[in-house]
């Protein structure tokens, strides 16, 4: 057995090597078959994603009223200038189909002229040759009149556009103009609620109402109530919050919050209610 | 399972190139402490072994003039002839040396001696402990080659989140495992090779601890020679 010294290391070496080489190749191996178990359990989370979302929106719209309302302003000044330029376009456009009926008007004085000068030359022959100008000149103004219509329908199509354009970029804006039926509709279904839970006090008498200030989380749970005016009457007042109180959540708020969380935060974060219940016997 | 692109090696190929290159090198550095840590294991036992066998010899009575010859026999057959025959040897031979030529003070001769020992154990020493420092460099280093890979590619993926308009778990999760996968790799180099540090260095020193006591008991044995004589 005459194993050189250095070849004895190197065969060490190389042997451990090896024993490395393997027992990566081995770790690698597993992990990649454990990894795709496990990447399909992580798929049925997958819905969660729809939460953190909702997450994102309600800080923006709560912490920057004010920012809001300077792009309002910026959207409202948007639209005017849109209106401004639309305005001028059109009226461009007027001008332009003014001169072009003008000079359709123009011509057609010049071809009568022409044809009556022709006329005066030689009637009978050019009775044909002028049925076939005028047709030709017919043709000539219904080209022109398609050409303008065209014109306006493309002007039209581009002003459509414009104002779609308008529209979603001010969509919120827009929907909170026409939302002020759903502001009533909800406050309306909230005060619905309310009475429903209300305990009538006996002293409670006809004619009276408070004022309550309610505040509410986006699932519509509410999260204070508190009487801004009082009633006069303290156990009135108190069943009113109370009512507010064992409400606890206004399922339908949740809906709406996540459809338009602006409507939601500016209407309904914090809103005032007139307590006025109409069933009062007394 | 109708998506499966998650998978590890298409997280590995997805991957940008800085975090790339970080998982190579710990990759790299992986495979390499293992290569040490084999051969560190191997040869620690080697040694080891051979320590318990020549104590047995040299302690049985025989003649040392004969362990000399022995050694050298097997030196000339190309054989390793390591580790503590090595301090033996070279103590030996010094003291042969000094004392073939009558007169010569017996303290110079020990000197000699000793000195001649301690070279050959200093040298054992060195040897006991090759690879290690690197083990200790990839136990301590690769963790934050790791972390520098996993902070590069959790930059990166928030970085391109600051262009989404809708910010959803989905967007950052891959680039933010991809990133992960980093550490997971700097931490599986660096836990064999601290464990395989401590241990070697630990077995090392024992060792060597060993040889020393054997070099004095080597020394007062040839101390009584060279005194009775």
């Amino acid at each position: 057995m005459r194993i050189s010294n250095d070849l004895k290391k190197l065969a060490i070496y190389s042997l451990a090597g090896l024993f490395s080489v393997a027992l990566h190749g081995f770790v690698v191996f597993l992990l990649l078959v454990g990894w795709t178990e496990k990447s399909s359990i992580k798929q049925v989370q997958r819905p969660n994603f729809v939460q953190a979302r909702l997450i994102r929106m309600e800080p923006r719209a709560q912490a920057q009223d004010k920012r809001l309302a300077k792009k309002k302003a910026a959207a409202v000044k948007k639209r005017a200038e849109q209106q401004r330029r639309e305005k001028a376009r059109k009226k461009k456009a007027a001008e332009r189909k003014k001169a072009e009926r003008k000079k359709a008007v123009q011509k057609k004085a010049r071809d009568e002229k022409v044809r009556r000068d022709k006329a005066l030359k030689k009637k009978q022959a050019d009775a044909r040759a002028k049925k076939a100008a005028e047709q030709k000149k017919k043709e000539v103004q219904e080209k022109q009149a398609r050409e303008v219509q065209r014109q306006q329908e493309l002007q039209r199509q581009t002003r459509a556009q414009a104002l779609a354009s308008a529209l979603d970029s001010e969509d919120e804006f827009l929907a909170d103009e026409e939302s002020g039926s759903l502001v009533q509709g909800y406050q309306q279904y909230i005060q619905q609620r309310i009475i429903a839970n209300w305990n009538r006090p006996l002293s409670a008498r006809r004619g009276m109402e408070t004022i309550l200030s309610i505040q509410l989380v986006p699932t519509g749970q509410v999260v204070g109530v508190t009487v801004l005016k009082s009633s006069g009457n303290p156990a009135f007042d108190l069943s009113a919050q109370q009512a507010v109180k064992k409400v606890g959540r206004f399922d339908k708020l949740q809906d709406l919050s996540q459809q338009s969380p602006r409507l939601f935060e500016r209407s309904f974060r914090q809103f005032q209610l007139v307590f006025r219940p109409d069933d009062l016997r007394l | 399972m109708p998506e499966q692109q998650l998978s590890l090696l298409s997280l590995v190929i997805g991957a940008s190139v800085p975090v790339q290159l970080v998982m190579f090198i710990l990759l790299l550095a992986s495979m390499v402490s293992w290569l040490m840590i084999g051969q560190r294991w191997w040869y620690l036992r080697q040694m080891s072994g051979g320590f318990k066998a020549f104590e047995g010899t040299f302690w049985s009575g025989i003649d040392l003039n004969e362990l000399f010859r022995e050694g050298s026999v097997r030196l000339n057959d190309n054989e390793v002839v390591d580790g503590v025959e090595n301090v033996f040897r070279s103590g030996f031979r010094e003291f042969n040396r000094l004392t073939k030529n009558e007169g010569t003070d017996p303290d110079a001769v020990m000197e000699g001696t000793e000195r001649a020992m301690r070279v050959a154990l200093s040298r054992e020493e060195e040897k006991l402990n090759t690879h290690l420092p690197f083990l200790a460099s990839v136990a301590s280093v690769s963790p934050y080659i790791g972390l520098f890979g996993t902070v590069w590619g959790i930059m990166q993926s928030f970085r391109g989140l600051a262009t989404m308009q809708q910010a959803t778990l989905a967007v950052v999760a891959p680039g933010i495992s991809e990133a992960l996968i980093a550490t997971a790799m700097g931490l599986f180099a660096a836990i064999p090779a601290v464990l395989a540090y401590n241990r070697f260095s630990a077995d090392a020193d024992a060792l060597y601890g060993r040889y020393d006591t054997f070099a004095d008991e080597f020394t007062s044995l040839l101390h009584r020679r060279v005194h009775s004589s």
